[in-house]
Protein backbone atom coordinates (compact mmCIF):
# COMPACT_ATOMS: atom_id res chain seq x y z
CA UNK A 1 0.00 0.00 0.00
CA UNK A 2 0.86 3.44 -0.99
CA UNK A 3 2.58 5.61 2.27
CA UNK A 4 1.15 9.56 2.03
CA UNK A 5 3.85 11.87 2.24
CA UNK A 6 5.26 12.98 5.74
CA UNK A 7 5.07 16.46 4.16
CA UNK A 8 1.04 16.45 3.28
CA UNK A 9 0.57 15.35 6.74
CA UNK A 10 2.29 17.93 8.57
CA UNK A 11 0.62 20.00 6.49
CA UNK A 12 -2.82 18.78 7.85
CA UNK A 13 -1.70 18.99 11.25
CA UNK A 14 -0.79 22.91 10.82
CA UNK A 15 -4.21 23.28 9.75
CA UNK A 16 -4.58 22.40 5.69
CA UNK A 17 -7.83 20.74 5.19
CA UNK A 18 -7.17 20.92 1.41
CA UNK A 19 -4.17 18.36 1.88
CA UNK A 20 -6.27 15.97 3.60
CA UNK A 21 -8.14 15.13 0.71
CA UNK A 22 -5.07 13.75 -0.84
CA UNK A 23 -5.18 11.33 2.60
CA UNK A 24 -8.56 11.12 1.18
CA UNK A 25 -7.97 10.36 -2.06
CA UNK A 26 -5.12 7.76 -1.34
CA UNK A 27 -6.56 5.56 1.23
CA UNK A 28 -10.42 5.90 0.62
CA UNK A 29 -10.59 2.71 -1.48
CA UNK A 30 -8.42 0.26 0.64
CA UNK A 31 -10.20 1.92 4.07
CA UNK A 32 -13.50 0.99 2.19
CA UNK A 33 -12.64 -2.64 1.37
CA UNK A 34 -11.47 -3.01 4.80
CA UNK A 35 -14.54 -1.61 6.50
CA UNK A 36 -16.73 -3.21 4.00
CA UNK A 37 -15.53 -6.57 5.08
CA UNK A 38 -15.31 -6.19 8.44
CA UNK A 39 -19.12 -5.21 8.90
CA UNK A 40 -19.77 -7.98 7.14
CA UNK A 41 -23.13 -9.34 8.14
CA UNK A 42 -24.40 -6.27 9.53
CA UNK A 43 -24.39 -3.79 6.19
CA UNK A 44 -26.86 -2.15 5.10
CA UNK A 45 -27.92 1.09 2.39
CA UNK A 46 -24.53 3.69 2.73
CA UNK A 47 -23.50 2.08 6.36
CA UNK A 48 -20.27 1.86 5.19
CA UNK A 49 -19.78 4.90 3.48
CA UNK A 50 -20.77 6.26 6.69
CA UNK A 51 -18.65 4.88 8.88
CA UNK A 52 -15.56 5.49 6.27
CA UNK A 53 -16.35 8.82 6.41
CA UNK A 54 -16.75 8.98 10.04
CA UNK A 55 -13.26 7.35 10.13
CA UNK A 56 -11.81 9.98 8.33
CA UNK A 57 -13.66 13.07 10.46
CA UNK A 58 -11.92 10.91 13.43
CA UNK A 59 -8.45 10.83 11.65
CA UNK A 60 -8.56 14.64 10.78
CA UNK A 61 -9.62 15.46 14.23
CA UNK A 62 -6.91 13.66 15.72
CA UNK A 63 -4.10 14.13 13.49
CA UNK A 64 -2.00 16.19 15.43
CA UNK A 65 -1.57 12.74 17.91
CA UNK A 66 0.51 11.20 15.12
CA UNK A 67 3.89 11.48 15.60
CA UNK A 68 5.61 12.16 11.93
CA UNK A 69 9.35 11.71 13.63
CA UNK A 70 8.41 8.01 14.52
CA UNK A 71 9.06 5.16 12.43
CA UNK A 72 4.70 4.29 12.25
CA UNK A 73 3.11 3.68 8.96
CA UNK A 74 0.43 6.57 8.75
CA UNK A 75 -1.45 4.11 7.61
CA UNK A 76 -1.28 1.54 10.10
CA UNK A 77 -2.34 4.61 12.26
CA UNK A 78 -5.67 4.99 9.63
CA UNK A 79 -6.35 1.32 9.99
CA UNK A 80 -6.23 1.14 13.95
CA UNK A 81 -9.00 4.13 14.35
CA UNK A 82 -11.01 2.20 11.12
CA UNK A 83 -10.76 -1.16 14.01
CA UNK A 84 -11.48 0.87 16.65
CA UNK A 85 -14.15 2.24 14.72
CA UNK A 86 -15.98 -1.04 13.55
CA UNK A 87 -15.81 -2.19 17.12
CA UNK A 88 -17.25 0.71 18.77
CA UNK A 89 -20.32 0.58 15.73
CA UNK A 90 -20.51 -3.43 16.54
CA UNK A 91 -21.00 -2.97 19.88
CA UNK A 92 -23.03 0.17 19.53
CA UNK A 93 -25.36 -1.37 17.54
CA UNK A 94 -25.41 -4.87 19.12
CA UNK A 95 -24.49 -7.37 16.30
CA UNK A 96 -23.53 -10.07 18.15
CA UNK A 97 -20.88 -12.67 16.43
CA UNK A 98 -22.46 -16.42 16.72
CA UNK A 99 -20.21 -18.58 17.49
CA UNK A 100 -18.46 -21.05 15.17
CA UNK A 101 -19.73 -23.77 16.90
CA UNK A 102 -23.11 -22.65 16.76
CA UNK A 103 -22.65 -21.89 12.91
CA UNK A 104 -21.33 -25.49 11.82
CA UNK A 105 -24.52 -26.97 13.95
CA UNK A 106 -26.94 -24.09 12.29
CA UNK A 107 -25.47 -25.55 9.13
CA UNK A 108 -26.98 -28.98 8.99
CA UNK A 109 -26.04 -31.52 6.62
CA UNK A 110 -24.65 -29.61 3.32
CA UNK A 111 -25.99 -30.62 0.14
CA UNK A 112 -22.67 -31.65 -1.90
CA UNK A 113 -22.32 -28.99 -4.44
CA UNK A 114 -21.12 -31.31 -7.24
CA UNK A 115 -24.13 -33.26 -7.08
CA UNK A 116 -25.95 -30.61 -7.71
CA UNK A 117 -24.50 -29.14 -10.73
CA UNK A 118 -25.40 -25.58 -10.74
CA UNK A 119 -24.35 -23.68 -13.31
CA UNK A 120 -21.03 -21.80 -12.30
CA UNK A 121 -22.07 -18.52 -11.53
CA UNK A 122 -25.17 -19.99 -9.07
CA UNK A 123 -22.83 -21.63 -7.27
CA UNK A 124 -19.92 -19.09 -7.20
CA UNK A 125 -22.70 -16.90 -5.76
CA UNK A 126 -23.57 -19.68 -2.85
CA UNK A 127 -19.54 -19.85 -2.33
CA UNK A 128 -19.33 -16.09 -1.86
CA UNK A 129 -22.61 -15.75 0.44
CA UNK A 130 -21.19 -19.32 2.45
CA UNK A 131 -17.90 -17.68 2.78
CA UNK A 132 -18.63 -13.90 4.12
CA UNK A 133 -20.97 -15.60 6.61
CA UNK A 134 -18.07 -17.88 7.46
CA UNK A 135 -16.22 -14.72 7.76
CA UNK A 136 -18.19 -13.07 9.78
CA UNK A 137 -18.52 -15.62 12.32
CA UNK A 138 -14.87 -15.61 12.80
CA UNK A 139 -13.54 -14.39 16.31
CA UNK A 140 -12.65 -10.60 15.96
CA UNK A 141 -8.85 -10.75 16.53
CA UNK A 142 -8.88 -13.45 13.70
CA UNK A 143 -10.85 -11.49 11.58
CA UNK A 144 -8.99 -8.28 11.47
CA UNK A 145 -5.55 -9.88 11.25
CA UNK A 146 -6.71 -12.19 8.49
CA UNK A 147 -8.37 -9.52 6.61
CA UNK A 148 -5.66 -7.01 6.78
CA UNK A 149 -2.79 -9.87 5.55
CA UNK A 150 -5.37 -11.25 2.62
CA UNK A 151 -6.70 -8.13 1.10
CA UNK A 152 -4.36 -5.53 2.32
CA UNK A 153 -1.66 -7.43 2.16
CA UNK A 154 0.15 -6.23 5.09
CA UNK A 155 2.99 -7.22 6.66
CA UNK A 156 2.84 -9.21 9.92
CA UNK A 157 4.63 -6.35 11.41
CA UNK A 158 1.95 -4.01 10.79
CA UNK A 159 -0.57 -5.54 11.41
CA UNK A 160 0.40 -6.49 14.96
CA UNK A 161 0.76 -2.65 15.34
CA UNK A 162 -2.83 -2.20 14.11
CA UNK A 163 -4.12 -4.83 16.15
CA UNK A 164 -1.72 -3.89 19.37
CA UNK A 165 -0.63 -7.57 19.51
CA UNK A 166 2.64 -9.16 19.02
CA UNK A 167 3.91 -10.52 15.71
CA UNK A 168 3.50 -14.16 17.29
CA UNK A 169 -0.13 -13.44 17.91
CA UNK A 170 -1.10 -12.60 15.03
CA UNK A 171 0.64 -15.96 13.05
CA UNK A 172 -1.42 -17.32 15.21
CA UNK A 173 -4.78 -15.51 14.71
CA UNK A 174 -4.06 -15.71 10.85
CA UNK A 175 -3.29 -19.31 11.62
CA UNK A 176 -6.48 -20.28 13.35
CA UNK A 177 -8.97 -17.91 11.17
CA UNK A 178 -7.19 -20.05 8.25
CA UNK A 179 -8.45 -23.43 9.43
CA UNK A 180 -11.70 -22.34 10.90
CA UNK A 181 -13.04 -21.12 7.69
CA UNK A 182 -11.34 -24.45 5.95
CA UNK A 183 -13.43 -26.18 8.42
CA UNK A 184 -15.90 -24.13 7.30
CA UNK A 185 -15.60 -23.68 3.80
CA UNK A 186 -14.78 -27.53 3.38
CA UNK A 187 -17.35 -28.86 0.76
CA UNK A 188 -16.20 -25.86 -1.51
CA UNK A 189 -12.28 -26.24 -1.11
CA UNK A 190 -12.01 -29.05 -3.43
CA UNK A 191 -13.98 -28.21 -6.19
CA UNK B 1 7.74 -39.12 13.83
CA UNK B 2 10.68 -37.47 11.84
CA UNK B 3 7.82 -37.66 9.14
CA UNK B 4 5.45 -35.86 11.57
CA UNK B 5 7.84 -33.34 12.55
CA UNK B 6 9.02 -32.26 8.87
CA UNK B 7 4.90 -31.90 8.17
CA UNK B 8 4.30 -29.36 10.87
CA UNK B 9 7.47 -27.71 9.78
CA UNK B 10 6.43 -27.38 6.45
CA UNK B 11 3.07 -26.52 7.29
CA UNK B 12 4.41 -23.50 9.38
CA UNK B 13 6.58 -22.38 6.43
CA UNK B 14 3.35 -22.51 4.24
CA UNK B 15 0.86 -20.69 6.99
CA UNK B 16 3.15 -18.10 7.54
CA UNK B 17 3.92 -17.33 3.73
CA UNK B 18 -0.25 -17.65 2.73
CA UNK B 19 -1.20 -15.86 1.12
CA UNK B 20 1.34 -16.03 -0.76
CA UNK B 21 2.04 -19.83 -1.72
CA UNK B 22 3.46 -19.64 -5.14
CA UNK B 23 6.46 -18.21 -3.34
CA UNK B 24 7.56 -21.43 -1.71
CA UNK B 25 11.49 -21.19 -2.33
CA UNK B 26 12.81 -23.44 0.46
CA UNK B 27 14.46 -26.96 -1.22
CA UNK B 28 13.75 -28.85 1.45
CA UNK B 29 10.03 -27.90 1.78
CA UNK B 30 9.81 -28.42 -1.91
CA UNK B 31 11.16 -31.60 -1.92
CA UNK B 32 8.91 -32.70 0.98
CA UNK B 33 6.13 -31.59 -0.70
CA UNK B 34 6.68 -34.13 -3.50
CA UNK B 35 6.62 -36.84 -1.67
CA UNK B 36 4.25 -36.20 0.95
CA UNK B 37 0.50 -36.26 -0.17
CA UNK B 38 -0.68 -35.33 3.14
CA UNK B 39 1.02 -32.09 2.72
CA UNK B 40 0.33 -31.63 -0.88
CA UNK B 41 -3.31 -31.92 -0.19
CA UNK B 42 -3.05 -29.34 3.03
CA UNK B 43 -1.30 -26.86 0.49
CA UNK B 44 -3.77 -27.43 -2.10
CA UNK B 45 -6.57 -26.64 0.40
CA UNK B 46 -4.99 -23.93 1.52
CA UNK B 47 -4.31 -22.43 -2.09
CA UNK B 48 -8.36 -23.47 -2.47
CA UNK B 49 -9.04 -21.07 0.43
CA UNK B 50 -6.99 -18.23 -0.74
CA UNK B 51 -8.68 -18.60 -4.68
CA UNK B 52 -12.14 -18.39 -2.59
CA UNK B 53 -11.04 -15.31 -0.46
CA UNK B 54 -9.94 -14.07 -3.46
CA UNK B 55 -13.23 -14.28 -5.00
CA UNK B 56 -14.58 -12.15 -2.34
CA UNK B 57 -14.55 -8.45 -3.50
CA UNK B 58 -15.57 -5.31 -2.15
CA UNK B 59 -17.66 -2.76 -4.09
CA UNK B 60 -16.64 0.48 -5.15
CA UNK B 61 -17.43 3.43 -2.41
CA UNK B 62 -19.73 5.91 -3.66
CA UNK B 63 -18.40 8.42 -5.93
CA UNK B 64 -19.24 11.60 -3.36
CA UNK B 65 -17.79 9.87 -0.18
CA UNK B 66 -14.36 12.37 -0.79
CA UNK B 67 -17.10 14.53 -0.95
CA UNK B 68 -19.19 14.66 1.76
CA UNK B 69 -15.68 13.43 3.81
CA UNK B 70 -14.66 17.50 2.63
CA UNK B 71 -17.29 18.83 3.77
CA UNK B 72 -17.73 17.21 6.96
CA UNK B 73 -13.74 18.83 7.59
CA UNK B 74 -15.77 22.30 6.58
CA UNK B 75 -18.18 21.79 9.14
CA UNK B 76 -15.53 20.71 11.53
CA UNK B 77 -13.98 24.16 10.88
CA UNK B 78 -16.82 26.20 10.84
CA UNK B 79 -17.82 24.48 14.75
CA UNK B 80 -14.08 25.57 15.86
CA UNK B 81 -14.37 28.95 14.73
CA UNK B 82 -17.18 29.45 16.42
CA UNK B 83 -16.79 27.57 19.89
CA UNK B 84 -16.03 30.09 23.29
CA UNK B 85 -12.50 28.41 23.52
CA UNK B 86 -11.27 29.73 19.50
CA UNK B 87 -9.30 32.19 20.47
CA UNK B 88 -6.87 29.85 22.71
CA UNK B 89 -7.54 26.41 20.17
CA UNK B 90 -3.84 27.38 18.78
CA UNK B 91 -2.32 27.25 22.36
CA UNK B 92 -4.06 23.57 22.94
CA UNK B 93 -2.66 22.98 20.04
CA UNK B 94 0.55 23.94 20.63
CA UNK B 95 0.22 22.11 24.20
CA UNK B 96 -0.55 18.37 22.23
CA UNK B 97 2.03 19.39 19.62
CA UNK B 98 4.48 19.74 21.72
CA UNK B 99 3.71 18.49 24.86
CA UNK B 100 7.97 18.11 26.22
CA UNK B 101 7.87 22.06 25.75
CA UNK B 102 4.81 22.19 27.28
CA UNK B 103 6.07 20.17 30.27
CA UNK B 104 8.75 22.58 30.41
CA UNK B 105 7.21 25.80 30.70
CA UNK B 106 5.02 24.39 33.47
CA UNK B 107 8.42 23.60 35.39
CA UNK B 108 9.42 26.73 34.39
CA UNK B 109 6.44 28.79 35.86
CA UNK B 110 6.48 26.62 39.03
CA UNK B 111 9.91 27.60 39.75
CA UNK B 112 9.21 31.26 38.89
CA UNK B 113 6.31 31.09 41.48
CA UNK B 114 8.62 29.55 43.94
CA UNK B 115 11.01 31.82 43.96
CA UNK B 116 8.43 34.75 44.06
CA UNK B 117 7.13 34.13 47.05
CA UNK B 118 10.71 33.08 48.57
CA UNK B 119 11.08 36.75 47.86
CA UNK B 120 7.84 38.32 48.87
CA UNK B 121 9.00 36.31 52.55
CA UNK B 122 12.25 37.68 52.94
CA UNK B 123 11.34 40.74 52.23
CA UNK B 124 8.10 41.26 54.31
CA UNK B 125 10.11 40.26 57.30
CA UNK B 126 9.98 43.90 58.50
CA UNK B 127 6.38 44.23 57.82
CA UNK B 128 5.45 41.00 59.85
CA UNK B 129 7.59 42.52 62.43
CA UNK B 130 5.56 45.77 62.20
CA UNK B 131 2.28 43.82 62.27
CA UNK B 132 3.68 42.16 65.63
CA UNK B 133 4.03 45.85 66.83
CA UNK B 134 7.83 45.81 66.68
CA UNK B 135 10.13 47.90 64.56
CA UNK B 136 13.56 47.43 64.10
CA UNK B 137 14.93 47.47 67.36
CA UNK B 138 12.24 45.83 68.79
CA UNK B 139 10.56 48.35 70.33
CA UNK B 140 7.03 48.42 70.27
CA UNK B 141 5.66 50.82 67.42
CA UNK B 142 1.56 49.26 66.99
CA UNK B 143 -0.29 52.01 65.82
CA UNK B 144 2.46 53.97 63.62
CA UNK B 145 0.91 54.30 60.31
CA UNK B 146 4.13 55.88 59.03
CA UNK B 147 7.44 57.64 58.98
CA UNK B 148 9.93 59.84 57.59
CA UNK B 149 11.30 63.60 57.88
CA UNK B 150 9.94 66.86 58.42
CA UNK B 151 10.06 68.86 55.40
CA UNK B 152 11.38 71.75 56.78
CA UNK B 153 14.03 70.90 59.74
CA UNK B 154 14.36 67.51 58.09
CA UNK B 155 13.69 66.00 61.91
CA UNK B 156 12.95 62.57 61.82
CA UNK B 157 9.15 62.06 62.77
CA UNK B 158 6.75 58.95 62.82
CA UNK B 159 3.02 59.08 62.78
CA UNK B 160 0.89 57.17 65.49
CA UNK B 161 -3.22 57.33 64.59
CA UNK B 162 -3.49 60.76 63.83
CA UNK B 163 -1.10 62.64 66.05
CA UNK B 164 2.56 63.17 64.44
CA UNK B 165 5.92 62.67 66.46
CA UNK B 166 9.02 64.25 66.34
CA UNK B 167 11.44 61.77 67.54
CA UNK B 168 14.65 63.92 67.92
CA UNK B 169 17.60 64.14 65.55
CA UNK B 170 19.65 61.22 65.20
CA UNK B 171 17.38 59.51 66.96
CA UNK B 172 14.86 56.43 64.71
CA UNK B 173 11.59 55.66 64.25
CA UNK B 174 9.84 55.12 67.62
CA UNK B 175 13.01 54.73 69.44
CA UNK B 176 12.74 57.90 71.44
CA UNK B 177 9.10 57.84 71.96
CA UNK B 178 8.55 54.30 73.30
CA UNK B 179 12.34 55.18 75.90
CA UNK B 180 11.04 58.81 76.67
CA UNK B 181 7.34 58.83 76.39
CA UNK B 182 6.14 62.36 76.57
CA UNK B 183 9.43 63.90 76.80
CA UNK B 184 10.65 67.35 76.01
CA UNK B 185 12.10 67.00 72.52
CA UNK B 186 13.85 69.20 69.86
CA UNK B 187 11.64 71.66 68.67
CA UNK B 188 11.02 71.18 65.28
CA UNK B 189 8.62 72.84 63.14
CA UNK B 190 6.57 70.17 61.37
CA UNK B 191 5.23 71.54 57.92
CA UNK B 192 1.76 69.81 56.72
CA UNK B 193 0.80 71.30 53.78
CA UNK B 194 -2.07 73.72 53.31
CA UNK B 195 -1.55 74.39 57.17
CA UNK B 196 0.52 77.08 59.72
CA UNK B 197 3.71 75.48 61.29
CA UNK B 198 2.30 74.14 64.56
CA UNK B 199 4.65 76.06 66.26
CA UNK B 200 7.49 75.42 68.48
CA UNK B 201 7.77 72.95 71.70
CA UNK B 202 5.26 71.15 70.77
CA UNK B 203 5.96 67.61 70.69
CA UNK B 204 3.05 66.46 68.53
CA UNK B 205 0.85 68.12 66.02
CA UNK B 206 -2.55 66.33 64.80
CA UNK B 207 -2.73 64.99 60.80
CA UNK B 208 -5.32 66.68 59.24
CA UNK B 209 -6.32 65.83 55.58
CA UNK B 210 -4.29 66.62 52.92
CA UNK B 211 -0.99 66.26 55.09
CA UNK B 212 1.95 65.54 53.33
CA UNK B 213 4.98 63.89 55.06
CA UNK B 214 8.38 62.66 53.20
CA UNK B 215 9.83 59.24 54.12
CA UNK B 216 13.66 58.99 54.13
CA UNK B 217 13.75 58.51 50.59
CA UNK B 218 11.52 61.78 50.13
CA UNK B 219 8.49 59.78 48.88
CA UNK B 220 5.09 60.75 50.41
CA UNK B 221 4.14 58.96 53.00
Amino acid sequence: MDEISRDIIRNCQNGSAECFANIVALYERPLFSFVYRLLTGSHREGYVEDAVQEIFLKAYKNIRGFRTERKTRFSNWLFTIARNHCLSLLRKRGIRTRSLDDEREKRGPMVDPRSRNPGQEALQKEMMEKMTTAVAQLPEGQKSAILLRHYECLSYEDIAQILDCSVGTVKSRIFRARENLMHLMEDYLSL
Amino acid sequence: MEHRKECEEVRTLLRNLAPNLEEIGDEKAGKHLEECPECRAYLEKMRSLDKMLGLWEAPKPEGNLQARVMAGIAQIEKDRSKGILAPFRSLVQFRFRVPAYAFVLLILLFAFSVAVNVAVMLGSSKNRQIARGKNERGVDIRNVVGEGRDIASQTPIVIRDDTVFHTGAGDRTGNYLESVPGATVQPALVVIMGMPPTGLGTVSSTVEKGSSYLDDKGESL
